[in-house]
């Protein structure tokens, strides 16, 4: 589980040029301002690829948060 | 691992290329975005502004496009218009896109968006309605072309259209005369010539790209249809790369000058091992995979691109394959510089670049021996090291797929300048000299180890003793069973050195013989594979053969060279480390170290 946060403020961090130390379960798009639409187009492309996962439409754009992104990750784990 | 000269950057650099390759994701390329250093020491980056003119979701190709571009030196500012609005950007002359003054304006959009009729339509036209289906595809871009022309001198790329993955009347559409697939192909073609009557104006074969990655696993539907984004995740890099193709000749960031290796890479095997019979180069498997690899080469270089060769050999050997081995398609005529020697390659490649008065910038290297490559990463981190493959087989199409050697134009002068360079160097000599390397022994992070003859290593052993020619004082041959019985006399001392390496295992490479007869250790047998050569293993060699003398109160050392045709690298082992001549006839000479002096030190690098 740990692990797992850590790797998504990694990726989060990596993909929008944001310190990691300053991310949290609790920071969510509105907090970054590199997390646009198009962020999160590439934010989903980079998960799918990283945790080898698919992540559907309707999901895919309720994933605004870490917490909600470490959430579909453990379940689809 | 020390810093070596340029230190940081070149490590990264060379770093930021293998994890490109290994994990080829948007993390990966946005982290090298972040963290990569643009300007080398010696080579400022170029800039420059690319605009995107799109019908589709291209942003998540451009992270890809801007680290690649960043490992070859060029800073890439993207901007990327609205979707389906580039007919008004390049008709409003107010419009973001002037404003932003790109060098290049690429316009990507699909089939599906630049001819919707053609897309959905079944085709099964008569030639006159072909022609103005056709016309009335390729007009619009054409006058898109002329208004940019008219405003603007960035250079222009422009995608064709893609076929669908299966034409909609299905195997009808070949049974028609004029087919949807034969429409797209009419209009690509009549694309191809309208681009062709303007300067600066290049048509992207897009179709061949989708089909070259595979039209099935190129296309992510779901994404197109959520996100307007058609490109599957993991070929993302490819579209990035296509547009390299482009954008590095545009900036200039070009190579200049091919310099290749010979032994295992212009053909299979070692001349100064396996003799010019031996090595391996023609039609039949493994040969072919070399002679496929001189026709990459003879490709790049009909571009107007110098060859030259680097390789550590011995010339007589090396240049009788070139000249008279009969399946070469590579000879000395198709080389504008020529460099077979024993010294250090950084300095070989300097000495080429100032040969042929290019900045080391524009020279690439091609080597299939990845210390040799690793070296030159870093001690010369503006040259462009080819990446091969483990597999030869996959050599040519390394060369091949390198953005490094595309040219947008090319005149005769650019072709017919390799000959020329040919014909110069007849009046040159070749002069050449060593330049520091210490720090590239600390970079191998070289492990020795001394092993004695046991069961598992004899049959090494008297392998290196019969098959070493260069490397090799003595050139003395000895089966399993004379090394055996050498071994069980307490007046002989027999090792071999295994030597690791931070790309890996070597294996045994050296073996030493060495007789203790009164106060001298009489050196037999010296010999080190060329695996290893100008690495400084023989030193450390030496320092265990002082050792042995020092152990059995020996005072002095002696060591024979004795000359062939092969072993000119091993005359200078004993001079090089401290001997002293004292003996010569006509079979060679007799070198002499006192033991009662200073002793060899094994190298500090050679733990």
């Amino acid at each position: 589980m740990a692990e797992r946060l850590d790797r998504v403020k990694q990726i989060i961090s990596t993909l929008f040029n944001v310190d990691e130390a300053s991310l949290t379960a609790a920071s969510s798009a509105k907090d970054i301002s590199a997390w646009d639409s198009m962020g999160q187009l590439m934010l989903i492309l980079e998960l799918e690829q990283q945790f080898d996962i698919q992540i559907p439409p309707e999901r895919a754009e309720k994933l605004i948060s870490i917490a909600q992104i470490l959430d579909f990750v453990e379940e689809s784990a | 691992m020390r810093a070596v000269a340029n230190g940081d950057v070149a490590a990264m650099l060379a770093h930021a290329h293998a994890f490109l390759r290994q994990s080829p994701t948007l993390g990966t390329a946005q982290q090298i975005i972040n963290t990569l250093p643009l300007d080398l020491p010696n080579r400022a980056a170029v800039r420059l502004k690319v605009a995107f003119l799109r019908s589709y979701t291209v942003e998540p190709s451009i992270p890809f496009l801007r680290a690649l571009a960043g490992l070859y030196g060029v800073e890439l500012i993207v901007k990327v218009g609205d979707f389906n609005s580039y007919a008004q950007e390049v008709i409003d002359p107010t419009s973001w896109l002037y404003q932003f003054n790109p060098d290049i304006v690429i316009l990507a959009s699909q089939t599906r968006d630049v001819a919707p009729d053609l897309w959905q339509g079944s085709g099964g036209v008569s030639a006159e309605e072909a022609a103005s289906v056709v016309g009335s595809i390729v007009s619009p871009l054409v006058s898109i072309i002329e208004c940019l022309r008219s405003r603007t001198s960035a250079s222009l790329i422009i995608q064709n259209l893609e076929q669908p993955d299966i034409p909609n009347a299905g195997l009808l559409d070949s049974r028609r005369e004029i087919g949807q697939e034969d429409l797209i192909k009419m209009v690509n073609r009549r694309l191809s010539l309208e681009a062709l009557k303007y300067d600066g104006v290049y048509i992207l074969d897009y179709d061949a790209l989708v089909s070259r990655h595979g039209r099935e696993h190129w296309h992510d539907e779901k994404k197109w249809l959520t996100s307007r984004s058609p490109v599957a995740a993991d070929h993302l890099i490819f579209a990035a790369r296509e547009y390299l193709r482009f954008i590095l000749p545009l900036s200039g960031r070009l190579s200049k000058v091919l310099v290749v290796d010979l032994d295992n890479t212009l053909w299979g095997g070692i001349v100064g091992e396996d003799g010019p019979t031996g090595i391996k180069i023609g039609p039949e498997y493994p040969g072919a995979t070399y002679l496929s690899l001189q026709r990459a080469i003879l490709k790049v270089a009909d571009r107007g691109v110098l060859l030259a060769i680097c390789s550590k050999n011995n010339p007589t050997d090396a240049l009788e394959v070139l000249e008279n081995h009969p399946e070469m398609l590579l000879r000395p005529k198709h080389f504008a510089a020529i460099r077979i020697n024993w010294i250090d390659k950084a300095q070989n490649l300097r000495d080429i670049a100032a040969e042929l008065n290019v900045g080391i910038d524009s020279v690439a290297f091609l080597d299939d021996n990845p210390v040799e490559r690793q070296r030159i990463a870093l001690e010369l981190p503006e040259v462009s090291v080819i990446d091969l493959p483990t597999d030869p087989a996959g050599y040519a199409s390394a060369l091949l797929s390198s953005p490094l050697f595309e040219r947008l134009t090319i005149t005769a002068e650019d072709r017919a300048r390799g000959g020329y360079y040919a014909a110069e160097r007849e009046r040159k000599s070749l002069e050449s000299s060593a330049g520091s390397l210490e720090d590239f022994y600390r970079s191998l992070e070289m492990k020795s180890e001394i092993v004695a003859v046991t069961p598992g290593t004899l049959a090494r052993i008297a392998q290196l003793t019969q098959k070493t020619n260069q490397l090799n004082t003595t050139t003395k041959r000895y089966t399993e069973s004379e090394v055996q019985a050498m071994a069980r006399d307490p007046a002989w001392h027999l090792f071999g050195v295994k030597i690791a390496d931070k790309f890996g295992d070597n294996g045994i490479v050296g073996v030493v013989f060495v007789k203790i007869a009164g106060d001298t250790v009489d050196i037999d047998t010296f010999l080190l594979s060329c695996r290893v050569i100008g690495r400084t293993v023989e030193t450390m060699m030496l320092s265990h053969v002082c050792d042995i003398g020092v152990a059995a109160g020996c005072v002095k050392i002696d060591g024979w060279f004795l000359p062939t045709k092969k072993n000119e690298p091993a005359a200078n082992i004993y001079p090089n480390n401290g001997f002293t001549k004292i003996e010569e006839n006509e079979s060679g000479s007799l070198w002499q170290f006192s033991l009662r002096g200073k002793l060899i030190e094994k190298p500090e690098w050679i733990a």
